[in-house]
Formats: C-alpha cells, sequence, structure tokens
C-alpha cells in the first residue's frame, strides 16, 4: 500500500518535526516570559522616570513644551506605553486638550492615525483634526477591491485599537478621526468608532449616531443596535434637544429608539441630580407631553411615559393618567411603573385600576409601585386584595407582599393594634384562604409580640393546614404564656370541627 | 484461513491509519484557526477591556440558573461567585433537584432566605416546585425546591423563573471570574445578527485555592489524572471549539457556563431529558428550531469567560464522567442526525455534525479497537515497522504537537497559569497525557457508545470532593 523503504523515512522526519517543533514552543514560553519581565521593567521603571513630568503636567504646572523636553527620552515600546497609560488615567474634563495637545506633539496620534488609516490619509486627517474640522454626516463605508483583506481581523484589530486611542483625545480633535472610521469596511472598526463617539459626546456626532441608529433599523447595519444605542446613551440631559428633530422620524422605529435612548439619559441623569422640569428646556416638556403620548406607535408611547414621569408638574399628571388607560399593555405595563413617585399620588386609583388588568406584568408593576408608595399605597393594595375576586389579581399581590417584606410591616401592624391590625389580620386571612400560609405559619413560630402572634393564629385557622395544626400542638405544650393558651383553645376547637368565623 | 485474517487486519489498520489521519488533518486546520482567532481576540480585549458594556444601561440583563443536587460542598462558593460577579443587572436562580443532603439548608442560612409562596409560571414542563427561598434584602437571588427529576427538569424550572431576557447555565460545583459574564455577553451585545448561545471556557478548579467565591491563588492539581485533564481541556476549549466558532459551525458548548437567549430556549422546548447530555442536545435542538423556522442567528463562543469547574479526581469517577459524555454525544448526533451532511445547516452540516458524529462519537470505537489491534499486528508480522511507526506517531507523537500548542496558546493570550514552573508541568503533562492517559479516556468512551447501542442509558452520577476543603479563610479571619 506504500512505498514502505520511503515510509520510514519519513516518519523520522515527522517525528523529528514534530520534536523540533515543540521544543521550539518550549523556548518560546522561556523567551515570552523573559520578554514579558523585561518589558514590565522597563515600564516600571519609566513610570518612576517620568511620573513627576507626567503630574506636573496633568496639573497644569508645565507647558506642553516643556512637557515633551522632560519625555524626549521615552522612546521604546514600554516607556510609550507607560507614558500613554499614564496620560489616559490622569485625563478629565479641565486637562483633556492639554493631553491631547501632547498626544500630538509627541507623536502617538500621527502613530495611531497611521495604523487607524493609512499613511496617506493619516497626515490629511491629523491636519483636520488640529484644525478642529466638524465631522460630515455621513456614514456609508469606502469601496475598495482590498476590502475583503480589510474586514479581515489581522488587519482590523490594529485599526480599531488605533481609533480606540483616537477616540480618547478631546472631542473636538477626535471628531475627524472617528467620523471617518465609520467608513471603514471593518464593522469591528465601526463599533469601535461609535463606542468612542458615546464616549466623548461630542454634540455634532450625534447626527452621525443617528444615521447608523437608523441604519441599523432600516437597513441591516453590522454595527449593532446595542452598541450605537449605548452610544446615545452616554449624552447628558443638556444635548437631548439635538435628539427632539428624530422624535418626529417617518420610521417607528428609530422614532421608539430616540425616545428609549432619552428615557436612558433621564433614568442616568437622575440617580446623580433631581429632575425637574425647571431643569427641563421648554421643547423637550412640550415634545413629551404632547407628540409622543398620541404616537401611533405603542412602543413610543410606552416609552415616552418614563421620560414625562421626570417632569413632576400637573400636565405630567395628565398624560400619564391618559397612558394609564392606554389601549396597549406596553403602554400600561411602563407607565404605571414609572409612577413610583410620591408626587404622583393623585394617581393612586388609576394604579389601583391596574391591579386587575387582564395582563399579569401590569397587575405586578401596579403592585409594586403601590408597595412603593409607603404606608398610604401599601393600605390601598391590602383593602384592594381583601375583596379582590380575580384569583390572578390577589396572587400577584401576595407574591408582592412576601417578595418586597411588606409581610414585617403587616406583622408590625398586627401588634399594634386598632383598625391597622383588623386590615392586616384581614389580609392574612385573605393570604391564608388562598393558601399562601408558609411566612405566615412562620410568624407564629417566631419570636414576635404574643398579640400578633394569637391574631395570626387566628387568621390561620381560617384553613388551618396539617403543619399549622402540628405547630399549635407544640405551642400549646411548650408555651406557657397567651401564645400557649390560644393555640390549645384553637386546637380543641379544630378538634371539635369549627373554625373562627370569616370577618371578611 | 491464514490469508484472509492477514488481509482483514491488513483492511482493519487501514481503516485506523485513515481515520487518524483524517482527525489529525482536521486537528490542524481547527488549531491554525483558533491560533489565528483566539491570538486576535485577546490583543483586542487586553487592551479594550469590556467597561462599555459593565457601564451601559443597554446590556440585558441575564439570570443565572445553578441546577443543584446534593451540592452540600461546594454550593455555597458557587453562589457567591456567581452573586459578586461583576454585570449590571442579574438574578441568580439556585433549582435544588430535591437534594437529599444540606443543600438548601446550607444556603437557607448563608443567605438568610426565607420560605415563601411563590408564583410559578410554567412555559416548559417540568416538575412542579414544592418550595421557594428568598430573602427581600437579597432580591437577586432565589432558591426554588422541587422533585428530583433531572438535570435538565431543573434547567426547565429555572428558565419558568427567570424573568431576564437571556439566561445562563452554571454548574453548581464551578466558579465564574468576575468579569465572565460581561465577556459572554459581548458578543451578544456587539453583534447585529442575533446570537442565540454565547459559550465560554471551562477549566479546572482542582489544586486552586477559593475565598469568598473566588479564586485567591491558581494551582495545579496533584495528581496525573487530574493534571491530564487540565491539558485536555486547554486542548478542547481553545484548540477545538474556537475552530469551530469561526467557522460559524459551533455544535458543542459547555452547560457548565453558557448564555443563551431564553424566548429562543422556550420555544425550542428547551432542556430535552431525552439524552444524558442536556447541553450538547440544546444546542443541537436550536440550530434544528432556528433552521426550520428560517430565522437568521448566529452561536458563539468565546475564550476569555472562564468558568472554573472540579474533574474527577480518580480514574473511576473519570471513567462515569466520560461514559455520559460519550453516550450524550450519541445520543444528540443520532437525535439529529438529519442534520448530517445537510447544506441547508451550512458548515454545521456539511463539516461539524460529520465530524462530530464519525470522529468525534464513533471514531473512538476505532481509536479504542486501534489500540490493541496495531501493537498486535506488529507483533505478529502482520505490519511492517514502517506502517506502525506511522499510526503511532499519528495516534500519540501529533497529538503531543496539538496539546503543547495549546498550552502554548493559553501562555500567550489567557495567562491563567502565573508561574513559569506551572507552565513547564503543563507542557510535560501535554506530552504525557497522550501516551497512557488518551487511550484509557478512548476505551471509556468506546465503553459509553457500546452502551449507547446495548440500550444500557442512565445518567451515571459523579461524585465530587466539593469545594470547601480548599477554601481559604475569608480576609480578616485569617
Amino acid at each position: 500500500m506504500f512505498l514502505i523503504e520511503d515510509l520510514t523515512a519519513m516518519v523520522l522526519w515527522l517525528l523529528a518535526t514534530v520534536l523540533a517543533l515543540n521544543l521550539v514552543f518550549l523556548i518560546f514560553v522561556f523567551y515570552r516570559r523573559a520578554a514579558r519581565n523585561r518589558y514590565y521593567r522597563a515600564k516600571d521603571a519609566a513610570r518612576e522616570r517620568y511620573r513627576t513630568v507626567l503630574s506636573q503636567f496633568t496639573n497644569g504646572e508645565i507647558s506642553t513644551a516643556q512637557a515633551v523636553e522632560g519625555l524626549r527620552g521615552a522612546s521604546g515600546a514600554a516607556a510609550q506605553d507607560a507614558v500613554q497609560e499614564r496620560l489616559l488615567a490622569s485625563v478629565d474634563p479641565s486637562n483633556i486638550e492639554h493631553v491631547t495637545e501632547l498626544f500630538f506633539a509627541l507623536g502617538y496620534v500621527h502613530r495611531w492615525a497611521r495604523t487607524a488609516f493609512g499613511r496617506s490619509r493619516a497626515a490629511q486627517l491629523e491636519e483636520r483634526s488640529r484644525r478642529k474640522e466638524k465631522a460630515a454626516v455621513s456614514t456609508g463605508q469606502r469601496r475598495s477591491m482590498w476590502n475583503f483583506l480589510h474586514r479581515s481581523r489581522l488587519f482590523s484589530v490594529p485599526r480599531a485599537l488605533a481609533v480606540d486611542r483616537l477616540g480618547t483625545l478631546a472631542p473636538d480633535f477626535s471628531q475627524v478621526f472617528v467620523a471617518e472610521a465609520l467608513h471603514d469596511p471593518s464593522s469591528q472598526v465601526r463599533r469601535v468608532a461609535v463606542e468612542a463617539m458615546g464616549k466623548s459626546r461630542h454634540p455634532a456626532a450625534i447626527p452621525l449616531l443617528l444615521e447608523e441608529l437608523r441604519k441599523a433599523i432600516d437597513e441591516g447595519n453590522d454595527v449593532s443596535l446595542r452598541t450605537t444605542k449605548s452610544a446615545l446613551v452616554c449624552y447628558n440631559l443638556e444635548d437631548i434637544s439635538h435628539f427632539l428633530p428624530f422624535l418626529s422620524h417617518p420610521s417607528r422605529r428609530v422614532r421608539f429608539f430616540v425616545v428609549d435612548a432619552i428615557r436612558e439619559i433621564f433614568v442616568k441623569a437622575s440617580r446623580y441630580t433631581a429632575i425637574s422640569r425647571t431643569t427641563l428646556s421648554q421643547d423637550i416638556r412640550s415634545a413629551f407631553l404632547t407628540k409622543v403620548p398620541s404616537d401611533t406607535f405603542a412602543d413610543v408611547r410606552a416609552r415616552g411615559a418614563a421620560v414625562i414621569a421626570n417632569f413632576r408638574e400637573p400636565e405630567a399628571t395628565d398624560a400619564l393618567r391618559k397612558l394609564l388607560a392606554d389601549e396597549n399593555e406596553f403602554v400600561r405595563l411602563h407607565t404605571v411603573r414609572v409612577c413610583n413617585d410620591p408626587f404622583y399620588s393623585d394617581l393612586l386609583p388609576d394604579i389601583v385600576r391596574c391591579l386587575g388588568d387582564n395582563k399579569w406584568r401590569v397587575r405586578e408593576a401596579a403592585a409594586q409601585t403601590l408597595s412603593a408608595f409607603g404606608h398610604r399605597g401599601a393600605n390601598e393594595l391590602y383593602r384592594y386584595f381583601i375583596v379582590a375576586k380575580d384569583r390572578y389579581a390577589a396572587e400577584q399581590i401576595t407574591e408582592e407582599i412576601q417578595r418586597t417584606g411588606m409581610i414585617r410591616t403587616l406583622l408590625d401592624e398586627l401588634s399594634g393594634g386598632g383598625e391597622e391590625a383588623g386590615l392586616a389580620q384581614d389580609v392574612c386571612r385573605k393570604m391564608t384562604l388562598m393558601g399562601k400560609t408558609t411566612l405566615l405559619t412562620q410568624a407564629v413560630a417566631a419570636n414576635i409580640a404574643p398579640e400578633a402572634r394569637i391574631l395570626l393564629m387566628e387568621a390561620l385557622m381560617e384553613a388551618p393546614s396539617q403543619g399549622f395544626l402540628n405547630l399549635l400542638a407544640t405551642l400549646s405544650k411548650k408555651d406557657t404564656g397567651p401564645v400557649g393558651a390560644k393555640a390549645g383553645s384553637l386546637l380543641r376547637q379544630s378538634a371539635q370541627g369549627g373554625s373562627l368565623p370569616s370577618r371578611g | 484461513m491464514h490469508n484472509i485474517a492477514l488481509q482483514f487486519l491488513d483492511y482493519c489498520n487501514t481503516v485506523i491509519l485513515i481515520y487518524f489521519v483524517v482527525t489529525n488533518l482536521v486537528y490542524t486546520v481547527l488549531m491554525l484557526l483558533s491560533l489565528y482567532a483566539v491570538s486576535l481576540h485577546a490583543k483586542f480585549t487586553r487592551q479594550k477591556g469590556y467597561a462599555d458594556i459593565s457601564d451601559s444601561p443597554v446590556t440585558p440583563p441575564v439570570a443565572l440558573i445553578i441546577p443543584a443536587y446534593n451540592e452540600q460542598d461546594g454550593i455555597v462558593q458557587t453562589v457567591l461567585s456567581v452573586l459578586e460577579l461583576n454585570y449590571p443587572e442579574k438574578e441568580v436562580i439556585v433549582v435544588d433537584d430535591g437534594s437529599t443532603d444540606s443543600t438548601v439548608a446550607q444556603l437557607v442560612k448563608q443567605f438568610q432566605l426565607t420560605r415563601m409562596d411563590l408564583i410559578y409560571r410554567p412555559s416548559l414542563p417540568a416538575k412542579l416546585p414544592t418550595a421557594f427561598y428568598f430573602n427581600p434584602d437579597r432580591p437577586e437571588l432565589i432558591v426554588v425546591s422541587k422533585p428530583n427529576g433531572g438535570k435538565p427538569d431543573a434547567l426547565n424550572v429555572g428558565i419558568n423563573m427567570a424573568r431576564s431576557p437571556y439566561f445562563c447555565t452554571v454548574d453548581a460545583d464551578s466558579l465564574i471570574e468576575r468579569d465572565a459574564l460581561l465577556r459572554l455577553i459581548a458578543p451578544i451585545v456587539h453583534s447585529s445578527l442575533r446570537t442565540v448561545v454565547s459559550g465560554g471556557v471551562v477549566r479546572i478548579i482542582n489544586g486552586c485555592t477559593l475565598r469568598d467565591g473566588r479564586i485567591a491563588e491558581i494551582d495545579l492539581p496533584r495528581t496525573w489524572v487530574e493534571r491530564c485533564q487540565v491539558v485536555e481541556y486547554i486542548r478542547a476549549f481553545l484548540f477545538g471549539r474556537p475552530g469551530w466558532n469561526f467557522l460559524n459551525a459551533t455544535f458543542i458548548v459547555s452547560g457548565a457556563f453558557c448564555l443563551m437567549e431564553r424566548d429562543t430556549a422556550i420555544q425550542a422546548g428547551g432542556f430535552s431529558t431525552d439524552t444524558v447530555t442536556e447541553d450538547i442536545d440544546i444546542i443541537a435542538t436550536i440550530h434544528h428550531f432556528m433552521k426550520e423556522n428560517k430565522r437568521k442567528y448566529q452561536m458563539v463562543f468565546t475564550t476569555d469567560p472562564i468558568c472554573w469547574t472540579e474533574a474527577p479526581r480518580s480514574l473511576s469517577m473519570l471513567a462515569r464522567q466520560r461514559r455520559r459524555w460519550q453516550l450524550g454525544l450519541m445520543q444528540t448526533v443520532m437525535k439529529h442526525n438529519k442534520m448530517i451532511w445537510s447544506p441547508r445547516f451550512g458548515l454545521l452540516g456539511l463539516f461539524s455534525m460529520p465530524f462530530h458524529a464519525y470522529i468525534e462519537a464513533m471514531g473512538c470505537v476505532i481509536e479504542a479497537f486501534g489500540t490493541f489491534l496495531v501493537p498486535f499486528s506488529f507483533i505478529i508480522g502482520a505490519m511492517p515497522l514502517s506502517l506502525f511507526l506511522l499510526i503511532i506517531f499519528l495516534a500519540v507523537g501529533y497529538g503531543t504537537l496539538l496539546s503543547m500548542g495549546a498550552v502554548l496558546l493559553e501562555e500567550t493570550t489567557l495567562h491563567r497559569y502565573p508561574r513559569l514552573k506551572h507552565v513547564l508541568i503543563l507542557m510535560i503533562y501535554a506530552v504525557f497525557e497522550n501516551i497512557g492517559f488518551r487511550q484509557i479516556v478512548t476505551l471509556f468512551r468506546a465503553q459509553g457508545v457500546f452502551r449507547y447501542f446495548t440500550g444500557l442509558r442512565k445518567w451515571e452520577h459523579v461524585e465530587h470532593e466539593g469545594a470547601t476543603p480548599r477554601v481559604a479563610p475569608a480576609r480578616g479571619q485569617a
């Protein structure tokens, strides 16, 4: 089957090759370890050597020319990386222009631009960047017969990393580069450019990003919708006016993503500042109070509700009331979720109505919202629960009572006496009738106020489970106080086949 | 008669030779593709990072589902590790599959959970839960108890309980690296194509020291069985799967750490109980479902999200594990055999499925057969020395190159073993794993195939030592 004499030699050669390659791998491991050690030692030394110059520069104590002079010796890869990392780590809005100038002066920008765009275009783009030129609204891919090569990861990864670095420059300088990168044949490079636009938050980039968004929706862009939306969400409240023209876009999905991006911007901003009608322009408020609630696309209305809730004004209450009664379940769901603000206490009856919604997610959101209203909301929830005929709505409320820890308040109210205790006991009775007794039985066994335990025991006797009866037996034997006595009396009553009359 | 026997031997040896040539050719192609893809991915992510995903409100929420059956030794560490994951919005669902030990009690004690009567909305068929444990002060964690029904059943209960659009399966004896979930979701966030499955790398935790649900110190295990598995895992996850992923033909994703789109999994029918490797089966099921419904999709495998899991310490436990894996693979390829050679499934149907069916699933029988037949043929003089050497070279020698290459790739990309001593030990085991260990594993796998054909299809449980013995005191307690 083979030329045997050749085969032996071939096998031996193959074996020798494999052994040699294994040896090369082994040597490479040693070499790489040594090279890494050398690199990190050199980097540490460079960090130490240039620390003073760099901190003086980033603190504004020395000029760019002086910094360039001080960093003249930073020429190797390790030293350049150390300087770059240190500068990027200490960049902030107050020094970003200075840091950018230094990156230009030290040749970093030239290197990054050359890697990202090639030698010929790099110089031209650098010049335009120095002039702080605005980027044109054009995001189409540049056509070339070599695009298939440019798309391969082997060539696109270095370009993408270079664009990422160029994106760290001051927004006025980085604009030209990242806008140019949107024409790159590789989706990886374009994605990095979109992310860089989000990070730099230059207003001029908003139309570019929205164009990318439109392409992603209408034409199937290879930069994902999530990436573009993430970039848009990076913008601040003061940039929202640039988004407003797109609220009238003919494509309903574009309108939806724009409203959703604005919603996310509001969510982000509300974490750090209190938003009110005074912090927002009239344009934004009127667009959301008039245009969005009557949009033909339900998803736009749904997401718009979250923005409207931030306005905290009577017109917003009216708009939200209208949305709470919307025909579309997602609109009702999103609206009821965002009404958990004490300002909107006028909407409580509307929210209570949502407890009987025919969609469980709306019921769940309504129960959550009511529980967020504190004592008043909780009482509304309890009252609805006690008389609720709809099993699903009632189940949703018991879920909320357990999950949000409202049961603890309920037990406190039981021991407090009065009307509140009566309401709490009725809630416990209803839960018992629904078979949701695990937590209540645990509470009877726990070390809480005897009055609360007695009322709970009475409630649980509405439909006593075997576990509860066993607990009563234990309590009647071990507890010598009023709880034990009550347990004994309830046990006897149970043995006679009776239970307490229901109050509900 | 003698001539017929010799001819038969010659025929068998030719089949064995062809098998090894084809296998090594495919592995070489996969190795080259992996080298290219893994190196560039590592280069990009090393410099770019994942801050854009962790900071973005657009990053989708993920439910981490941990099925647990008698996992009292390691479950707390696993849950701690997933609760500490760096991820914007997550829910953790532990499904106790009718454990008879203190698995639930450990969780209740550690996380101060209270038993509650919560709502269960079944979208997938599974045994009904009997209890829910929850702590309102820790709303991201929920423990569900149900009667024993097997891992797929527990996973289906977890999917039913999940509220997030994506879920991630995590084995109860595994630890997840802090940024691993971000890395796993990255291809989903960044891709404009619908990504329904994203898989990560599994590494062996044996020998490592744990603290607060994290790996405090990475070390190699002590026994040769475990060390050989370390090399084997590195080779499989760095050389095999990235290669198939490069060709967009992913067929196997480890269920120990795998992210899936919830709606797609539900529409495809969820985890099936008719195979013993539900993780392999669901991938094929989803491929089938998506193609039948003419949906554009992709499945991705990424090399930097790392999950550390416990490997069998003894040969007997290893045998159980490998028999089950092989049986499951056989069940899956036979269940989905319409995909084999089907152009409808693209490279998956034309290359990946045939490779997994004929080489990975059934090839071990040829390999096991060859382990005995080739030396026998040589000893009785039915095989020339040169041919004998060639087969031995293909069966053993070339394997050392692949294993050494995998260790080198790990050193240059992921670099999880910090000490030079570790890498050198791994390189030594990369050689020895091919001499002895691989042949033993092949025999276990062949047993799995045999079990498939004889109808002996039970789940063999692998007993773990658990993480507790290697847990270092928490900071401040030491």
